[in-house]
């Protein structure tokens, strides 16, 4: 093998890694979900005197839990120092700035989706937002997307609807309509949130952009949401959450959460924004096996032949590594 | 210089100051008596932020050989993406 070959192997070798961090990404990030769903079974959650409270308390929750463990995770290695040089330069306010389009907006309009609409819309429309980044990426990031890679990435979101789809029950439901416009705001701003970040990440360490992410999130929730929806009430909720054994099913969520963060944003910086989001809606498949596993959902054929539509979109879009050598077009 | 960069953003800088090629063990030995005291200053790391910077277009690859060791080394200079990415550095560290 001569040099130029072994170059690209090992370039090639980095583009993998990516795709597996975009697939570790949904893994985690569907069990974690199915963790917090645990959580809001269990007091304080169940007593909330509003509908809106316990999700978007619980989000908040997960991000500030979840920033306290990348923290840790950057303090082993070497990192939170890094913290504060990036946050005074303008990729890093990029970051902040991509957190609040992920958290307050992608996260609590996802949460109040599944409140209002239930899981199963408020998942098959937020999946949509991979498609909402790809054709962003392509604009802002000038990334190169073949027409393959659209396929896979129009196969899982089809796959994702497959998945979910239920007929509405309008008696669980009074609130439909409002959970599925808030559902679609999550997906414009998850999708805005992978394109940001992938503009602000050229230059910063996806590491400590998932910690500054995090932090700016929970941040967000803390000083404007939650005062400005609940009040004193939010803050209460929070104060009860620490002191019951829900705390401890939460700090769980918020490491996997944590963990299914850096991974995509690693995913992001290795092998581009479109392709990790792809990947990382492999969630929807995820958390159904792990709902399956855990708390006991039902397999149904639907979710069977959704499952396929995933598999074979995700693979589709990492099919031919070669092409992810370079991520830009020239 | 007043402000320490994040070390990502002093690679880029230091590629942007050197009118040759660089490997992974010149840039540490540069950035050594700033960040050498740091967990994160590690030849692992330096190497994914090289392998990362070169697949987003920030650096190009210069040079390939392969050492005694039998060792792939790369040599890495900035790129023009990368060039235009310096207007987000701190005034201090803006050449004319």
């Amino acid at each position: 093998m001569n040099t130029t070959e072994r170059l690209e192997k090992q370039e090639i070798g980095h583009a993998k890694k990516g795709l597996l961090y975009g697939v570790a990404s949904g893994a985690s990030w569907g069990l974690s979900g199915v963790v917090m769903s645990i959580a809001f079974g269990m007091a304080p959650f169940t007593e909330g005197v509003s509908l809106l409270l316990a999700p978007i308390v619980g989000a908040a929750m997960h991000d500030g839990l979840a920033g306290l463990w990348v923290f840790l995770y950057n303090l082993i290695n070497g990192k939170w120092r890094e913290y504060g040089r990036t946050i005074r330069t303008k990729p890093g306010m990029l970051v902040c700035l991509a957190a609040c389009f992920g958290g307050p907006i992608g996260m609590s309009g996802y949460m109040l989706g599944i409140t209002l609409a239930g899981p199963s819309y408020a998942l098959a429309i937020t999946a949509i937002y991979p498609a909402i980044g790809a054709i962003l990426s392509v604009f802002v990031l000038k990334e190169k997307i073949s027409v393959r890679t659209w396929i896979g990435i129009l196969l899982s979101i089809a796959g994702v609807m497959v998945v979910s789809w239920v007929p509405p029950d309008a008696g669980m439901y009074p609130y439909f309509y409002a959970g599925i416009a808030l559902a679609c705001l999550a997906a414009i701003g998850w999708g805005t949130e992978g394109v940001i970040s992938g503009f602000g990440m050229d230059m910063v360490d996806p590491e400590v952009a998932v910690g500054i992410r995090e932090a700016a999130s929970f941040s967000v929730y803390f000083v404007a949401i939650i005062p400005i929806m609940f009040g004193v009430v939010g803050y209460q909720m929070i104060a009860a959450a620490f002191t019951t054994t829900s705390l401890w099913i939460i700090l769980i969520a918020a490491l996997l959460g944590g963990g299914s963060y850096i991974c995509w944003y690693k995913a992001i910086n290795m092998t581009g924004a479109a392709r990790a989001m792809a990947l990382n809606i492999t969630y929807a498949l995820w958390s159904v096996l792990f709902g399956w596993l855990l708390i006991g959902t039902e397999i149904t054929p639907t979710l069977i032949i959704g499952g396929l539509a995933i598999t074979c979109g995700a693979i589709l879009v990492g099919a031919n590594p070669k092409e992810l050598i370079n991520l830009r077009s020239k | 210089m007043a402000v320490k960069l994040p070390l990502r953003f002093r690679i880029l800088y230091l590629m942007s100051t050197k009118k040759d090629s660089v490997k992974s063990e010149d840039i540490m030995k540069e950035l050594e008596s700033d960040y050498g005291t740091e967990g994160q200053f590690k030849k692992k790391a330096m190497d994914g932020h090289l392998i990362s910077m070169r697949a987003l277009g920030l650096i190009e690859i210069a040079d390939v050989s392969i050492d005694e060791k039998d060792e792939l080394i790369e040599e890495y200079k900035i790129s023009e993406l990368g060039i235009s990415r310096l207007k987000y550095l701190p005034k201090e560290y803006k050449r004319a």
